[in-house]
């Protein structure tokens, strides 16, 4: 946790960090935030989060981002950690096709448990060990397309597209954020126009509301 | 077996005269039953009917809060404990179960009762044990830190509520579950079976939901193969592949032995064992000629003839073939178990894989790890298990008595499995929504603090929006494990004491416990 001037922004946007064990989740997080990487981290148990403040079209955006244990058994347990998220970036290993292949699982799970306008984006991480490689970026981007997602493919050992990555959810967060509290912008002036129209209805509605009362 | 001053419940006893009580207790039901003695941060619980030995948990983090010096408490723990294991081992059943073990003779759970039966953890050990819990104060007085304490202390005295509750449910034997286990016997009694059931159900669900991307498990070599060249014939997908890889990274001749261990059983689950490490088998009929001579006797325990393999146990069949299910789900956990295994205290020279040693220390942890899982199946590997581990192998392995350092693994794997049996409710999934599950623990523990210290409780509120699981779950799962570093290894750091901290032990010690009347379904957390 930074404890750095950390008044100074806009927006506090939740982004997760999801996958299957051993992907790469907390190192994605420690390169992003303290620009550190461990070959050797240990197991992230339960959650731990991290922010990180950045500018986005000229307006100061923190990153809340949470990194959760890969391993089944805490699904139950840290469901709760999607609440209030607004963007998930779901990890993969290219050099292992299983992580891969429970991205559909992964997906399943924010579905169930997550905001269903969560802006979401795939990494396919460790792109680094190339030769080692499982998953063809094809295959990512494929599986991307299908399901509507952004795709990258990522490393946090040499911080490749890592900061792009953060960069590209953060702003498809804000632009989601900022045309919704235009659009609230636009229903407050619309709504101090007196319309006519409007006053009929809500007389209607409210006769047949008092006629259902009444006959229960 | 419980003598009636047993079966009429444990006894708190007052602070001062506490321990000498104790011992006078543990004597009186030194012949007739396990009588079992948790000491607690300021209180004992003298809890008969209970597991078989005392539960390890509270001493560790005891040691900063003790009203005596440390010493005395040593001294006790090490009778109390030692008398329990002599009449453990002396137990009809265990020693039966011990013969049964035979064929195991080389696998390191029976290597773990042979040392118990023969040398009831050495009170060396325990000593050491103990008196590395005893930890200078952290100097680090943060909310934290308090708050780590707290709630590790908290979650002692509730984890004695629910282990009290849940010692009911031991068998009438007053044998403790563990040593039921099916694993031990050559038919599968009722008990196990349904203890069986009971686990698959999640991970049945949990392969319904993966079933179209699980891989279709085809190319695992067949069971009925026996010759080597057969049998090493990997799968052409990589996940197959990436297990044997790995296997044949982490190959010495330790794990073969391991693997082999295994085959000596003729029963089912042991056979099962046999599947598992199927692959480390394979490479050892490759690797070496030598063993061509064990070759029938392999044949009829471990890799099953092709007689016995029916439609149902194919690896090819979609069905329920237990076998086959059996052999995948648990290559998934030790695949987990590996990668945990591997970066389970990098920064250790005594757990980093470079070294020879470190290599035979994270074969030790893993083999422990294993084991335990085969033998919970309800609870399997959790990670932030081999955190909870890893100190209590480094302070085994690290004895000066050079015996006993041998036996390391044996003696962790006890202490871990006595450990965990403390609070394992906390990892069952099917416990989740339960009143004893972890959820409720937690839920618990922040009711709890609000109640008592709203300030802190607030301000834990305000750091983050979920306090109540954020800062709890990796105690309450990992203990303190993680918490060590290489500098600091010998202590449980979590004693960061304040006066805050003491004041909402008082409160938690001084809850009146009852629990041995009290059916554990009817416990709730919410007693403070």
């Amino acid at each position: 946790m930074a404890h750095r001037v950390d008044h100074e922004y806009e927006y506090l946007f939740k982004i997760v960090l999801i996958g299957d064990s051993g992907v790469g989740k907390s190192n994605i997080l420690s390169r992003y935030t303290r620009n550190e990487f461990c070959l050797e981290s240990k197991s992230t148990i339960g959650v731990e989060f991290a922010t990180r403040t950045l500018q986005v079209e000229g307006k100061a955006v923190k990153a809340q981002i949470w990194d959760t244990a890969g391993q089944e058994r805490y699904r139950a347990i840290t469901s709760a950690y999607y609440r209030g998220a607004v963007g998930a970036i779901l990890v993969y290993d290219i050099t292992k096709r299983q992580t891969f292949d429970n991205v559909q699982r992964w997906l399943r799970e924010l579905r169930n448990h997550a905001d269903s306008n969560i802006v979401l984006m795939m990494a396919g991480n460790k792109s680094d060990l190339n030769h080692l490689r499982a998953v063809s970026e094809q295959d990512g981007q494929a599986l991307a397309e299908k399901e509507g997602l952004s795709f990258l493919e990522t490393s946090a050992l040499d911080a490749t597209n890592i900061q792009k990555a953060f960069q590209t959810i953060l702003t498809e967060v804000y632009h989601i954020v900022s045309k919704k509290a235009l659009a609230a912008q636009e229903a407050k002036a619309n709504a101090s126009i007196p319309g006519q129209g409007t006053t009929i209805n809500v007389a209607e509605t409210s006769g047949n509301t008092k006629k259902g009362c009444c006959s229960t | 077996m419980p003598s009636s001053i047993a079966r009429s419940g444990g006894r708190r006893l007052q602070q001062p005269r506490a321990h000498s009580l104790t011992l006078e207790l543990v004597q009186m039901h030194e012949s007739s039953a396990f009588a079992s003695v948790e000491y607690s941060s300021v209180d004992f619980l003298v809890q008969s009917q209970s597991s078989s030995i005392p539960d390890v948990a509270p001493s560790f983090f005891a040691h900063s809060v003790l009203p005596k010096p440390p010493e005395t408490y040593i001294a006790d723990f090490h009778s109390s404990l030692v008398c329990h294991l002599n009449r453990a081992v002396h137990h009809h059943k265990f020693l039966s179960t011990l013969h049964r073990l035979g064929h195991f003779s080389s696998s390191p759970t029976y290597h773990t009762l042979l040392e118990i039966q023969m040398n009831p953890m050495s009170e060396p050990n325990v000593a050491k044990l103990i008196l590395s819990q005893k930890k200078r104060y952290c100097k680090d007085t943060s909310t934290l830190m308090m708050m780590r304490c707290g709630v590790s202390i908290a979650f002692v005295t509730v984890s004695f509520r629910t282990s009290l509750g849940s010692d009911l449910e031991m068998g009438k034997d007053g044998i403790p579950d563990w040593l039921n286990s099916s694993l031990w016997s050559t038919t599968l009694s009722d008990g196990d079976n349904r203890i069986h059931r009971h686990s698959t159900s999640p991970t049945i669900s949990s392969n319904a939901v993966s079933e179209p991307i699980v891989q279709p498990p085809v190319p695992v070599p067949s069971p009925a193969t026996t010759s080597s060249s057969q049998s090493t014939a990997t799968s052409p997908k990589s996940k197959s592949r990436d297990r044997v890889d790995k296997n044949s990274d982490d190959n010495n001749n330790d794990k073969d032995q391991n693997a082999s261990s295994y085959g000596g059983s003729p029963d089912d689950i042991s056979r099962q064992a046999q599947l598992l490490t199927k692959t480390k088998m394979a490479r050892k009929l490759e690797k070496s000629a030598v063993r061509d001579n064990d070759h029938s006797k392999s044949e009829s325990s471990g890799l099953l003839s092709r007689s016995q393999v029916t439609h149902g146990e194919h690896p090819l069949s979609l069905g329920e073939s237990i076998i086959w299910n059996q052999f995948f789900q648990d290559s998934k956990i030790i695949e987990q178990i590996d990668r945990d295994v591997k970066r389970t205290h990098p920064d250790m020279n005594f757990f980093s894989r470079n070294s020879q040693l470190a290599k035979s220390n994270q074969d030790a942890l893993k083999d422990i790890l294993i084991v335990f899982a085969k033998l919970n199946p309800g609870i399997r590997y959790v990670q932030g298990m081999n955190e909870i581990l890893a100190p209590l192998f480094y302070v085994f392995r690290n004895d000066p008595d050079e015996e006993m350092a041998a036996v390391a693994e044996a003696d962790s794997f006890f202490c871990f499995d006595e450990l965990l049996s403390g609070f394992c409710d906390h990892f069952y999934k099917q416990l989740d929504n339960n009143n004893v599950g972890i959820r409720a623990i937690i839920t618990w523990l922040s009711q709890f603090l609000k109640e008592h210290d709203e300030e802190l409780w607030r301000h834990l509120e305000i750091i983050t929006k979920h306090s109540d699981i954020d800062m709890a779950l990796k105690t309450l799962t990992g203990l303190v494990g993680a918490k060590f570093n290489s500098h600091q290894y010998e202590g449980f750091a979590t004693d960061a004491l304040d006066s805050r901290c003491l004041d909402s032990m008082g409160l938690l010690t001084s809850t009146p416990v009852a629990p041995h009347i009290v059916p554990p379904d009817t416990i709730t957390p919410f007693q403070s």
